[in-house]
């Protein structure tokens, strides 16, 4: 790992490469034009699925969307993140598609996104000299955009040891090969009071939290918290939807996701 | 700089030169010289260019040629047993599965690792599957029908094969 950063650092328009399913698009589209990608697929610090304690789990970057589908300890323990990963794009972008470079790509769409904040992911990158671990709620800054600067790389995640039930929908036009018009990802703590987690896809610049639905949903409150939520949205309109129908849908799905994850 | 690299690809070695932005579907139709594996959007949208990776199906437009070495590269020119069809092949003649045909080696390519994975796929299974993959003629009815036989003669084989229980 250290020698993929030293050269990230050291070179003029090197950039980090992963599967390349979004880079190798965006440079035929002369979008971008990188003199190097430095190919991280074989960094042994970027690979591994770990558990940790009961719930908990540490997974590296270079895991592909299909491993997020496959694995095992990964259904088991973030099925939300399973189902994410699931809906994304098709086979064989999946087969190449990373977990670290859905995150680092930044996507407001991003659907792996959503699934991790909901179970209060922790991000952790090398930057300059050191490692850092940040919330992944704090990660993302605008579209495309994130904490990380020129150089830095995002190494693995880690969803904490707090068992939550957590469930993810996906609002597309299309039935496949599509990206979120708006995301809706819901998580509650299985054991103890429910302190829920609601995020929002695809209907601001980056996935956003809504603390205030959330402490509603707690107090039972649903079809306040959904209103809540629908306030708390700032979309646009694209080729995939109207702001106008991007805010009227997040309500019944913020309802549907707790129907289902209550 | 032009990188030396050996791909291998159904089973053969080859020794090549290539420039590392190259990907892998322009090696394999223009040094390599099997133009099975078609090259339709370049950009990952259509599935034309699809080729199995270690036994997984990938878009050969968006691997790098220097990516791929050291891996099992299958093209639709190694699917066949000599001049024996296989039978997901057969499936798509006998079923009417190919128009045009230029969808039809990555079709049948998905459809091979579909299979390998799940040999008894649902008709909504393999449209999941193959959602990668577009056919302009918008032959999807005859192509899911033609995994569907492909996945019943695969098992009747089997069972023929190993019924000596």
């Amino acid at each position: 790992m250290l020698e993929a950063v030293s050269v990230l650092q050291s070179t003029p328009g090197a950039i980090p490469y992963a599967g390349g399913t979004d880079i190798l698009v965006r440079m035929k589209q002369g979008i971008i034009a990188p003199q190097m990608l430095v190919d991280l697929k074989k960094v042994p610090e970027m690979q591994d699925v770990t558990p940790i304690g009961d719930y908990g789990i540490k997974i590296g970057a270079m895991t592909t969307l299909s491993e997020l589908v496959e694995n095992e300890l990964i259904r088991q323990r973030s099925p939300a993140l399973s189902q994410a990963a699931a809906t994304m794009a098709c086979e064989q972008v999946r087969n190449r598609g990373t977990l670290g470079g859905n995150l680092a790509n930044a996507s407001p769409s991003a659907d792996t996104a959503p699934a991790l904040i909901v179970l209060d992911t922790e991000i952790e990158y090398f930057s300059g000299e050191a490692m850092k671990k940040i919330p992944i709620a704090d990660f993302f800054t605008g579209p495309g955009e994130t904490v990380m600067k020129p150089g830095d790389l995002l190494v693995s995640i880690t969803i904490p040891d707090i068992a939550r039930k957590a469930h993810y929908i996906k609002q597309t036009l299309r039935e496949a090969m599509d990206i979120a018009a708006v995301g809706v990802c819901l998580s509650m703590k299985i054991h103890g009071e429910l302190s829920s987690r609601l995020v929002l896809g695809a209907v601001a610049p980056t996935p956003i939290r809504v603390p205030a639905a959330e402490a509603l949903i707690d107090k039972g409150k649903i079809d306040e918290a959904a209103e809540e939520a629908a306030r708390a949205a700032a979309p646009i309109d694209d080729v995939r939807s109207s702001a106008e129908y991007r805010r009227a849908v997040i309500a019944p799905l913020v309802k549907k996701a707790y129907q289902i994850v209550f | 700089m032009k990188k030396l690299i050996t791909l291998t690809v159904n089973g053969e070695d080859y020794e090549l030169a290539v420039e590392p932005n190259t990907p892998l579907v322009d090696v394999i139709r223009h040094e390599i010289g099997l133009t099975g594996t078609k090259k339709g959007c370049g950009i990952g949208d259509c599935g034309a260019c699809t080729v199995l990776m270690d036994g997984v199906p990938v878009f050969s437009c968006l691997v790098l040629a220097v990516e791929a070495q050291g891996h099992d590269i299958l093209t639709i020119e190694g699917v066949a047993d000599g001049l024996e069809l296989h039978p997901v092949q057969k499936a798509f003649v006998e079923v009417g599965a190919i128009q045009c045909g230029f969808c039809t080696p990555g079709m049948v390519l998905n459809s091979l690792a579909l299979l390998k994975r799940n040999p008894k796929p649902t008709e909504a299974e393999i449209r999941k599957a193959l959602s990668g993959n577009l056919c302009r003629c918008t032959g999807y009815q005859k192509i899911t029908e033609a995994v569907l036989t492909a996945a019943d003669e695969m098992a009747n084989t089997e069972d023929k094969s190993g019924g000596t229980k």
